[in-house]
């Protein structure tokens, strides 16, 4: 069956088959910068939390690398290391 | 000389990118946020929705902003497209969305979808499609510059882009028996100023 809407949605189409060149430039430009403010936010938010979080914490939280993280396969609590400072006190013992 | 987008280095990506169905871009895109993708689903429907927002809005300039407004919009939601329809028609429902409601706003004319007009009862005689499918081209394009432009609007995205009733009337935020009867209202509408037109 004919359908003369489709003919005059091809007619248009055929007008303007794209939009003018300034909204492309316009959109992909507000596109990049919500990538940007997106990727901003991923990547530094939880670090600025975590540096708010200490400034106002009463109790002063320890430093990241005294927190004792366990060795792979090790279940012993007490060998538990937490960085380069581990290594160096393991050498004094030595 | 002002720089074009063709000769942005993504051209390539996006070259590559055109062989991809909607629903691959979208995927594509938002697993890797790639722009090129975006722009690939831009270029295919710009021409499309801006013909639409010219059409309706009846204004280059509103066109031009309407269509920006539109596709950032797409590009914000585009995590939300469920794949319950086809892409086309999420886009054209955001599109006349988008340029009923700046009518509306811009005219204040509540009667654009009211819903006085929708609770009417059922007066009109029923108009066979085949009345407006088969109407000339340009007579058609007389006709619906002369109906009101909500009444336009539901007729282009039945007719038009083939949205179902339910589509529309999730689009205009309206009951499926009032679209029903908008439609019913609007083929009548357009056949009485063609008649009115083109004693013929």
């Amino acid at each position: 069956m004919a359908n003369s809407f489709k003919q005059l949605a091809e007619e248009a189409e055929e007008q303007f088959p794209q939009a003018p060149a300034e909204v492309e430039h316009k959109l992909m430009g507000s596109v990049r910068v919500t990538q940007l403010v997106g990727n901003v936010v991923e990547l530094y938010l939880p670090r600025m939390l975590d540096v708010l979080r200490s400034l106002f914490s009463p109790i002063d939280a320890p430093p990241i690398r005294d927190i004792k993280l366990p060795l792979e396969g090790d279940t012993d609590p007490t060998n538990h290391r937490s960085g380069p400072h581990d290594a160096e006190r393991d050498e004094a013992q030595a | 000389m002002k720089p074009s987008f063709s000769s942005h280095p993504s051209r390539s990506r996006s070259a590559s990118a055109n062989q991809h169905s909607d629903t691959e871009l979208i995927q594509k895109y938002l697993s890797t946020r790639e722009s090129a993708y975006f722009q690939v689903l831009y270029q295919r429907y710009s021409g499309k929705v801006y013909s639409k927002c010219i059409s309706l809005l009846k204004d280059e300039v509103l066109a031009k902003d309407a269509a920006q407004e539109i596709f950032t919009k797409i590009f914000l939601n585009l995590a939300k497209f469920g794949e319950r329809s086809k892409f086309s028609t999420w886009v054209y429902s955001i599109t006349y969305n988008y340029c009923i409601d700046y009518l509306r706003k811009r005219k204040k004319e509540t009667k654009l979808f009211s819903s006085e007009a929708d609770d009417a009862p059922d007066v009109v005689e029923e108009v066979p499609d085949t009345a407006l499918l088969e109407m000339e081209v340009k007579r058609l394009k007389v006709v619906l510059e002369k109906i009101p432009e909500g009444d336009k609007a539901v007729l282009l995205m039945k007719y038009q882009d083939d949205l179902s009733i339910k589509e529309i009337a999730q689009s205009l935020d309206k009951t499926e028996s009032a679209i029903k009867m908008k439609i019913k209202r609007a083929k009548h509408k357009a056949q009485t100023v063609y008649r009115t037109i083109f004693t013929d």
